[in-house]
């Protein structure tokens, strides 16, 4: 809806280099052939101008934004945190260059050599953000492992002590096993994700990088499901102590 | 008068008979200071005192999370504890136990609550992954 929306009201606009450029990267085409295809002529060289400053604009912010996301993250591995920054840095720099020269630009022609550098060469859209997505969610992922592990110790500590005070805690302790093995299970599932998207770049897009980032939201989202699996055994575990030695349960 | 010196000299023979035995010189034998007691004996004094002055020990029943599993109650010798079975005159019997200390099950649940957030920003952080946005949002 989105889309169509976008790409209308750039037909309406009359912008057709400017709409067709972004269309033939949204199916992921990488033949300059359909550049070719859509020249614009007799249109006004300003009104592109300010499309094309427009788009590299809103990447800048983009950007911006993903470059706060990875500052703001408690959890990112700091060598990710890096890659991912490097990346962005980079892409910031060369679309800061691609700004002035759109500024710059005395034909249509000129235009099109730049905006195709701005889709081509940085893939904002399509792989630096579900890149660094996927990354701080990895890195999240592993977070919540460890604090599922810090939480089935405290568990098994309490079960310890009631078994120690005399009480049968085998059950406790075999459900606790249980949930460390599924979160074990989700971790080898999550943590792998950073690493397998952070060598992608522009130039995989779409191929491999497509199947590639797919693959690895499949993985996110069986992680989340495992580790509730495994939040959901701990929490039974909890219960059951509870009420072995006599507690009302949460 | 005479029977009374007899006794006394017999008396002062015994004990001087008895001393050369132990190899100690009169006066010696009833030092306060001495203690030859040995270890063994003295615990099973202390443990029959134990018995003697009717304290027993028992589990707090499903109190994990108290400071001591054990509570301490006392009975008048004799008499019949209410709350758990005294050790029986004449036998001696060994106790180990070990303090179970606080268990906050309160807190166990806290976390796991805890996690319920976390699961929440990651499920966030992943649906948040737009794989159809491609190069014209």
């Amino acid at each position: 809806m989105r889309r169509a929306s976008t790409m209308t009201a750039g037909l309406l606009a009359g912008l057709v280099l400017v709409v067709a450029l972004p269309a033939a990267a949204q199916t992921q085409a990488t033949e300059p052939a359909t550049v070719e295809a859509v020249e614009p002529h007799g249109r006004h060289l300003e009104e592109l101008r300010e499309r094309v400053i427009r788009q590299i604009e809103n990447r800048l912010d983009r950007i911006d934004r993903l470059q706060a996301r990875i500052k703001d993250s408690e959890t990112v591995e700091p060598q990710n945190a890096a890659h991912l920054t490097a990346d962005l840095s980079s892409s910031q720099g060369g679309l800061t260059a691609l700004l002035a020269k759109t500024r710059a630009a005395s034909s249509i022609d000129e235009l099109r050599v730049v905006f195709e550098s701005v889709v081509y060469d940085h893939r904002i859209y399509a792989l630096r953000t579900p890149q660094t997505g996927l990354v701080l969610a990895s890195d999240f992922g592993v977070a919540v492992a460890d604090r599922l592990g810090s939480v089935a110790d405290t568990i098994s500590e309490a079960a310890e002590r009631a078994a120690e005070a005399g009480y049968d805690v085998s059950e406790v302790e075999a459900m606790i096993a249980e949930a460390e093995a599924i979160t074990d299970d989700a971790l080898a599932v999550v943590e792998p994700v950073a690493e397998t998207v952070l060598p992608l770049e522009p130039a995989d897009v779409p191929d491999p990088s497509r199947a590639i980032l797919e693959q690895a939201h499949s993985d996110m989202l069986d992680g989340r499901e495992t580790y509730r699996a495994a939040h959901g055994t701990l929490r039974d575990a909890a219960r059951l102590l509870a009420d072995i030695v006599g507690r009302d349960a949460a | 008068m005479t029977l009374s010196r007899a006794v006394a000299a017999l008396a002062l023979v015994a004990t001087a008979t008895a001393c050369a035995a132990v190899g100690k010189p009169i006066g010696d034998q009833f030092d306060p200071a001495a203690d030859e007691t040995p270890r063994e004996v003295q615990s099973i004094v202390t443990a029959s005192t134990a018995e003697r002055s009717g304290v027993v020990l028992q589990p707090v029943d499903g109190e994990i999370g108290q400071s001591d599993s054990l509570t301490t109650s006392t009975t008048a010798p004799g008499a019949t504890s209410t709350t758990a079975p005294s050790v029986p005159a004449g036998e001696s019997t060994t106790t180990t136990t070990t303090a179970v200390e606080t268990i906050d099950l309160d807190a166990v649940f806290d976390a796991l609550d805890a996690l319920e957030g976390m699961f929440g920003e990651l499920e966030a952080e992943v649906e948040s992954i737009d794989l159809e946005e491609g190069e014209n949002p």
